[in-house]
């Protein structure tokens, strides 16, 4: 009977100090399935991934993979065994060749020069691409010239020259779009009728019910149970991803036409950037929150990045609360009000070296401060009331942002903004990398924002996050803005349409 | 929204907390500093552990320090300056000129110290502005500044007969060596600065994460801009005191102060790559170097192996210092 299961993970326990991180967890992966893995932030979806793929050892409990015990004591080692991590943050060499970076560390090379035989790599390559994977990726050029929805397939190949059966997907289609997300499900649906099995951790429910076939919760490093997909609806995985019920549904009723003058914040006229977008116009007002959509390289980030002043426009006005503003830096558009919480918060929100005070406080510091010193009770005082307000985890101003979880993060990086008192607050990809709990609790904190008076722009890969909180909804393709919507007259077919 | 920051408690509370032992960040190094003590106490029978050997060690490190101040801001922010000791060289060079031509040593003081501030405004110009890396440009300016030094004096030193000067390198304040107390000055002050106020805080914000810091609205060139600014003024705050000290300004010296700056931070626990350390470290670090030194002279190991000696201990003092952070994140 076990040898149609290509993985047996059983009693797995691991912990770190202070937190057990998998609690006695045991669960089976069949051969040909997508398997998905579901679980809140902190649940242990990718300490399981990394015991796995060798880069933690487990506690206890046992690995048995191909019907046989395995240890697996390094990365190296469980691509040998045939298991493969496709990570979220892709580990590809920029600067080499697709085909050079498939057999990275796995050369075809002979004598004993390990001369590097990159006919065979080529060749070998194209037979992945276009054989198993349908896809047209040339194996010479760099990989700096592919998108990210490329390189993740070129990640794949990398796992079928391991002749990977296992194949672990961590979040992949955090970077991809809709149409490159479909392309996706076509290559796992490829590598199924191979008889592989991928592990596919998400926490974009709607895609497990598209592409898996058993699904595995996971709460707090315990197994909450595994079931297949057809026994399992939407709000089941909620309850038991999160133990409670997650009302959905936060609709934008017809904005009442409320006795608070409804004043117009923002207005863009023909705003072009050489390469990035040309001709935008639209406008925001008080209370709004305007949702864009498109594909990924659409522009709208850099569109974004322009109106919070850290992109120079070519062409066009930018006009706020009526003035037209010409303004080439954060520290200007924080002034005018205008603000922006980045996608990659990592990289470009937040400060890993700080803990959540000084985070919070980063931006405020000239009203804190007296002659240049930070009044500490006065810093203390706002961040607390910001964790409070947005009801962050830990609660102690004085933990390190680092070791958050993703959704409380995010929270921090617009508790920074919100502390400025801004009235036009930009997110891009305001839910990435977040679990339902968490988007739950910033699709209200958004909704609250609007209700203050603040306009709202936000940038979103996920559709019914946009169906969700848009007032309005505007498309851009490519740079120009193809369509403009209001929430009540819009499908997602519409949308789709203008976006591709 | 107003607090009464004025409490005389939160006050003093406040200034104690800059002396926290919980703001050494490395424990591991300070155990390094008390074994080595103890070591060269032992095996010198006494003759290390003295207070004229104290105070010696603390007037030879006092200068790295002072220097280490302005260094250690530089490398917060992610960069790093190799020249201050050829900035050491040039300054006292300077400085003995000046005096020697009559100018008053005050006088002298600030010029040097105006100097100073813009030839490090002009390499902070140089990375941040033209985003050049700061380990080739203050590279190049070692050569410069030290090569200047050398030109203008055709190797020789400059000798100073000015007695304030004189006597602020080698005189003392009741028991302590002025140099010392000159650098316990500005190592309290550069703590506050970096600890306590907006400047220390963006600076600790541009070496954490340089695009957060700029989309945060901060002017992280200016921050930058600084760093090195205020490093060449304390270079020349600490070349004129070593000047009045050798009572000449010498263009040779400062050959060896650039290791011995760069390892004092980071043995002190500042990262290369910036976004964390604090002036304490510096302090642990600066002694600990100057301890090796100073402690196997006495015991009469010859300069040569002195500088062997001085790079094992250094690698091991980073090794180990690098095991227990991991172990901490």
């Amino acid at each position: 009977m076990n040898e149609d299961k290509i993985l047996i993970m059983k009693n797995i326990i691991k912990s770190f100090p202070g937190v057990k991180a998998l609690d006695d967890v045991s669960f089976e992966v069949k051969k040909g399935e997508v398997h998905a893995l579901v679980g809140e932030n902190g649940a242990g979806k990718s300490t399981l991934i990394k015991i796995l793929s060798g880069l933690y050892k487990q506690d206890s409990g046992q690995i048995i993979y191909k019907g046989k015990e395995i240890k697996v004591n390094s990365p190296r080692q469980a691509k040998n065994l045939g298991i493969s991590t496709v990570y979220q943050e892709l580990n590809l060499c920029p600067n080499l060749t697709v085909a050079d970076n498939i057999f990275l560390g796995n050369e075809k090379s002979k004598t004993i020069f390990q001369y590097i035989d990159d006919n065979i790599q080529i060749n070998k390559s194209r037979e992945y691409f276009l054989y198993l994977l349908d896809s047209r990726i040339d194996p010479k050029i760099p990989i700096s010239h592919l998108s990210i929805a490329q390189q993740q397939i070129v990640e794949i190949a990398k796992a079928l020259s391991y002749k990977s059966e296992l194949i672990i997907m961590d979040e992949p289609t955090s970077s991809l779009s809709i149409h490159e997300t479909e392309k996706l499900f076509e290559i796992i649906h490829k590598l199924k009728n191979q008889g592989r099995s991928v592990l596919y951790i998400s926490h974009r429910l709607e895609e497990i019910f598209k592409i898996a076939d058993t699904v595995t919760i996971l709460k707090d490093g315990k197994l909450m149970g595994t079931k297949a997909l057809k026994e399992l609806d939407y709000s089941t995985i909620v309850k038991m991803m999160v133990g409670r019920e997650i009302k959905n549904k936060y609709y934008r009723t017809k904005r009442e036409e409320s006795n608070k003058k409804q004043k117009v914040l923002l207005e863009v006229k023909n705003l072009s950037k050489k390469g990035l977008f040309e001709n935008i116009n639209f406008s925001l007002n008080s209370g709004e929150i305007i949702g864009f959509s498109g594909l990924i390289g659409a522009g709208r980030t850099d569109l974004m990045k322009a109106l919070s002043g850290q992109l120079k426009i070519d062409k066009g006005k930018i006009i706020i609360k009526g003035e037209e503003k010409i303004y080439n830096s954060p520290i200007d558009a924080i002034r005018l009000g205008v603000v922006m919480t980045s996608e990659d918060r990592k990289g470009e929100s937040l400060f890993m070296n700080f803990n959540i005070r000084e985070n919070t406080t980063i931006s405020f510091l000239n009203k804190i401060s007296k002659h240049g010193y930070i009044l500490s009770s006065k810093e203390k005082e706002f961040a607390n009331n910001f964790i409070s307000k947005l009801n962050i985890k830990p609660v102690n101003s004085e933990r390190p942002v680092i070791t958050m979880s993703g959704g409380n993060q995010q929270k921090v990086a617009i508790a920074k903004w919100l502390i400025t008192e801004p009235d036009i607050l930009i997110m891009d990809e305001p839910t990435r990398g977040i679990d339902v709990g968490a988007k739950a609790e910033i699709y209200k904190l958004i909704k609250i924002l609007a209700e203050q008076g603040k306009g709202i722009i936000f940038v979103s890969s996920e559709l019914p996050e946009i169906l969700l909180l848009s007032d309005r909804i505007l498309v851009m393709n490519k740079g120009k803005l193809t369509g403009e919507f209001l929430n009540k007259d819009v499908t997602e077919e519409k949308i789709l349409e203008l976006a591709v | 929204m107003v607090l009464k920051e004025n409490s005389a408690n939160s006050k003093i509370k406040n200034f104690l907390g800059l002396f926290s032992i919980a703001r050494v960040r490395n424990m591991g190094v300070l155990f390094a500093l008390i074994v080595l003590a103890a070591f060269f106490s032992f095996f010198s029978h006494g003759r290390f552990f003295t207070i004229s050997n104290f105070l010696t060690v603390s007037r030879q490190v006092s200068l790295v320090i002072i220097v280490g101040i302005g260094a250690e801001l530089v490398m917060i922010t992610g960069n790093i300056d190799l020249a201050v000791g050829s900035y050491l060289a040039l300054s006292g060079v300077l400085v003995a000129a000046m005096l020697r031509y009559g100018i008053s040593w005050y006088l002298a003081l600030i010029i040097i110290i105006i100097f100073m501030g813009s030839i490090g405004t002009l390499i902070g110009i140089a990375v941040a502005k033209q985003k050049l890396n700061s380990l080739i440009v203050t590279l190049a300016m070692l050569s410069i500044a030290s090569g200047a030094a050398l030109a203008y004096t055709g190797g020789i030193p400059i000798f100073i007969k000015n007695q304030t000067f004189i006597s602020i390198g080698n005189g003392y304040f009741g028991p302590i060596p002025i140099p010392v107390v000159i650098a316990f000055f500005l190592l309290i002050i550069g703590q506050f600065v970096l600890q306590k106020t907006k400047f220390g805080r963006y600076v600790y914000a541009v070496g954490g994460n340089m695009k957060a810091a700029i989309a945060s609205g901060i002017n992280a060139d200016r921050i930058v801009i600084y760093t090195f600014a205020i490093t060449g003024m304390l270079c020349g705050i600490s070349g004129s005191i070593l000047a009045g000290r050798l009572f000449s300004g010498n263009p040779t010296v400062g050959q060896d102060f650039n290791l011995d700056v760069i390892a004092s931070i980071v043995i002190g626990g500042t990262s290369l790559l910036g976004g964390i350390g604090n002036m304490w470290g510096l302090l642990i670090g600066a002694f600990l170097v100057g301890i090796i030194g100073n402690g196997l002279t006495i015991l009469g190991v010859s300069t040569f192996y002195q500088i062997i000696v001085k790079g094992l201990i250094i690698y091991i003092a980073i090794f180990i210092d690098k095991q227990t952070r991991e172990a901490r994140l």
